[in-house]
């Protein structure tokens, strides 16, 4: 037990030792490089495309707040170091350095604001229901019974059952691991539906053997903002990426990129602006 | 590293009751599926050391498919694959009749898997016992049944109980495999209370823990067993 016990120990020391470097922009200008953290299979946010290059929504948006980061501190040329993260990885990737900043699809809840900050929201996502056309399933009020799935451990999972227990529906939920897996569950008739971000299903189902069988029913359940995760403690670093921010949505800009990825979209999500993004897009339009 | 560390937030509710069924359920999954690989270990390695050829070749083609193929690939096979080929009323029953379709499947991947490895080290020990043994069995006037249960696999166990200490930690081990067909053992909680409360350090040096203390309970519970069944004489101890 006691080698384990000093392994752990120096190496959270050495962890800590790494702290005494300066905040993120002096970083990026020493190493002239950006390291980027993203999901490769979040699409439409981020994704491989075929050449196994990450590309999508946030990465586009990303690469705005690189070229303002090049300009601000006059580097002739910012290489950029793409990461790939997992659920699991990318907090420890984000306040440890490895990364500077996160562009994928990263729900901001007040607890994460424990280790990380958020720059601006650029999408809202609507919690919907995916289901078998002809099921009989119009919404989550028809569902006593029946098997729901949604992704473990996610912000859908627990809105889902705040809103069967408030309801007093009796659905079983069964657990999947990835959005490939829920929708294979239901492709398969293991569950009747299949929770989640509308943004998530509309991918799966776009890329599911038969979309035509398959539906979204049901009023949002709840929305919430998705936002790039930023080293936490680093005001200078977070002030330039949200200018950038605050000048694609005031400019506009914001809405060729979305239409670009989401509208059909390249990904065939399908999925128009919502009001609230909208709504948000114009409230974060920030003056100079 | 600027990380906020919070062991606190484990003691938060519902935090532990989690890391607790999560814990409960990795133990309920490995030690069903050890007691299916025990059994099939056993069924198979007899098969294997039997005078018929028959027998010998059913035993070999179990263990070589079932050991050369990734548990992970094989569990998904019996969760997705499986229940397709079946007639369609039987597929509905395993996909949501039978009781825990997860769980079941897992266990039962796990258990084929482990007993194929397992049947290996039986039939090693079988071998090691002998075949003067198996003769003097014979001799003696014991039919087949009465020679491997009276005196070969009495022998075999005791000879490779050390190893078979390795493959009931593997067991454990291999359960958090489960986790990918949506069973939520200690590894699935742990990612789940990651996701909760963004603490994947302090979340996971605790399912470590409880993983440590899991082998080092079947260490001294093997030691134990060792001590308990040796003959005297049989090992020659330095």
């Amino acid at each position: 037990m006691k080698p384990l016990l000093l392994v752990v120990a120096s190496v959270l020391l050495a962890q800590s030792a790494n702290a005494q470097e300066g905040p993120t922009l002096s970083r990026i200008a020493d190493s002239k490089s950006l390291s980027i953290s993203y999901r490769d299979s979040a699409p439409p946010f981020s994704y491989l495309d075929s050449e196994g290059k990450p590309v999508g929504y946030s990465i586009d948006i990303c690469s705005k707040i690189a070229d303002a980061i090049k300009k601000e501190l006059g580097l002739d040329e910012l290489a950029i170091k793409y990461v790939p993260v997992t659920a699991q990885t990318r907090i420890p990737i984000i306040a440890n350095g490895t990364a500077d900043i996160e562009c994928a699809a990263t729900a901001i809840t007040l607890d994460r604001f424990r280790q990380v900050d958020y720059l601006f929201p650029t999408f809202v996502s609507n919690a919907r229901l995916l289901v078998k056309k002809g099921s009989g399933i119009t919404g989550l009020d028809s569902t006593a019974g029946k098997v729901l799935t949604t992704l473990a451990g996610t912000t859908s999972e627990r809105a889902l059952m705040a809103a069967l227990e408030e309801k007093g529906i009796d659905a079983k939920i069964v657990k999947s691991k990835d959005n490939p897996q829920g929708m294979l569950n239901l492709e398969q008739g293991r569950v009747d539906g299949f929770f989640s971000a509308d943004v998530i299903l509309s991918g799966v189902r776009a890329n599911s053997r038969n979309p035509d069988d398959y539906e979204m029913v049901g009023e949002s359940l709840f929305s919430e903002p998705y936002a790039f995760m930023v080293p936490r403690n680093d005001p200078d670093f977070r002030l330039l990426a949200n200018r950038v921010l605050a000048d694609l949505f005031s400019s506009g800009e914001i809405n060729t990129i979305y239409k670009k990825w989401f509208d059909p979209g390249v990904t065939k999500v399908n999925i128009p602006m919502s009001p609230e993004l909208s709504a948000l897009i114009s409230a974060y339009s920030l003056a100079k | 590293m600027n990380y906020n560390w919070n062991w606190g937030v484990l003691l938060e509710e519902p935090y532990p009751q989690w890391l607790l069924t999560g814990f409960l359920s990795t133990c309920f999954i490995a030690i069903c599926a050890w007691a299916i690989a025990f059994t099939l270990a056993t069924l198979v390695a007899v098969a294997r050391t039997s005078e018929s050829r028959f027998w010998r070749g059913t035993g070999t083609v179990y263990v070589e498919v079932l050991r050369n193929i990734p548990i992970l690939v094989q569990i998904f096979i019996w969760f997705y694959v499986v229940p397709e080929l079946l007639p369609t009323a039987w597929g509905d029953w395993v996909k949501r009749g039978m009781p825990y379709p997860q769980m079941t499947t897992a266990i039962l991947a796990l258990g084929f898997y482990t007993g194929a490895k397992l049947a290996e080290h039986f039939r090693a020990g079988i071998h090691a016992a002998g075949a003067g043994q198996r003769n003097a069995a014979k001799a003696l006037g014991l039919n087949a049944f009465q020679t491997y249960r009276y005196i070969l696999l009495p022998s075999a166990y005791r000879i490779v109980l050390p190893s078979m200490t390795s493959e009931f930690m593997g067991v454990f081990k291999n359960s958090a495999l489960a986790l990918t067909i949506g069973v939520v053992e200690l590894t699935a909680q742990a990612n789940q209370i990651t996701e909760y409360t963004f603490q994947p350090l302090e979340t996971f040096t605790v399912a470590t823990l409880l993983y440590v203390f899991i082998t080092l309970v079947i260490v001294s519970l093997m030691t134990w067993v060792e001590k308990r069944t040796r003959v005297a004489g049989s090992v020659t101890r330095t």
